[in-house]
């Protein structure tokens, strides 16, 4: 597994974990706000995006995201 | 289906309606569009109040600035010219089924944040994140039960502040203190006291709300 479908692999696992959401209910192109989070479990999850990817994004980076694919391409773009 | 929470005289002397979800599990991913439909269904109802004619469906068009705030726009050539006021501020919010949409008069009342979250213990990484010093300290003498709704309305007056003057969560929450000074709380913001009014209860005793009213909206 490259280093791209590893941050990925564990974008998905996070999300999961944090929004009790199974695997299979997102894929890439799922908009964020069909991941019914509210505003305390979108910033509980950038806390963890930046904890484990040891890198912080600009608030502006995360307004700019729409969907699952826009998260993952914004860690590999800063990783 | 959406149902309207019953009147809690609490919310309606501010504006504020409250509406339970009961999504099938996966319907909730429908919530936050149920958001922007309760939006609309409440401005009607406050317009409605105000203007004195009924507000049609459709009139209303919801959109959101660059900093994610929402406004809401009048289609004027539907009204056949009548004027409508559109001196309404409205913040919308939703958590784990319930929906709540609150409005302001921005000339009398000043621009609204509102928030609603169900109460649960908030991730220790992101408590440390979205605290100060001041507040993890003042918040240590609390036990737990106690600890976790006083951590839960701190970020939700975070929150609805942040929604308030217009940047969201574009601003850390951590630029935000909150300090409880006997039944009074307040707020700094980038370490300058601000003159917000501050409303918050609890609904169901499940979910912590809040309500922020600030002069300036930033953006």
């Amino acid at each position: 597994m490259d280093q791209s479908d590893q941050i990925k692999d564990k974008v998905y696992k996070m999300i999961s974990k944090i929004l009790g959401m199974a695997r299979d209910s997102f894929e890439d192109e799922t908009p964020i706000e069909d991941l019914a989070a509210d505003s305390l479990e979108l910033f509980t999850l950038l806390i963890a995006f930046e904890k484990e990817f040891n890198r912080q994004a600009s608030y502006e980076d995360l307004l700019e995201l729409h969907t699952v694919g826009d998260i993952i391409k914004l860690i590999q773009r800063k990783t | 289906m959406f149902l309207k929470i019953p009147k809690h005289s609490e919310f309606a002397a501010r504006r504020t309606r409250l509406y339970s979800a009961v999504l099938k599990k996966e319907a909730k991913k429908e919530e936050t569009r149920w958001g922007r439909i309760v939006a609309e269904g409440a401005l009607k109802m406050m317009l409605e109040g105000v203007s004195g004619f009924a507000v049609r469906p459709g009139d209303i068009t919801i959109s959101s600035s660059f900093s994610g705030k929402p406004f809401f726009s009048f289609n004027t050539s539907s009204t056949s010219g009548r004027q409508v006021p559109e001196r309404f501020d409205f913040s919308v919010s939703h958590s784990d089924g319930v929906v709540g949409v609150s409005v302001s008069d921005r000339f009398a009342e000043g621009w609204v944040g509102f928030d609603i979250e169900r109460i649960r213990k908030i991730p220790n990484e992101a408590c440390e994140a979205l605290l100060t010093d001041k507040e993890k300290k003042y918040l240590k003498r609390f036990a737990f039960s106690e600890r976790m709704e006083s951590e839960m309305l701190f970020w939700c007056i975070k929150e609805s502040f942040l929604k308030a003057i217009g940047t969201g969560l574009r601003v850390h929450p951590k630029h935000v203190e909150i300090r409880q000074v006997g039944k009074k709380i307040l707020i700094s913001y980038r370490g300058e006291d601000q003159n917000a009014r501050i409303n918050w209860g609890k609904y169901n005793r499940s979910y912590i709300w809040s309500r922020v009213l600030i002069q300036s909206c930033l953006v």
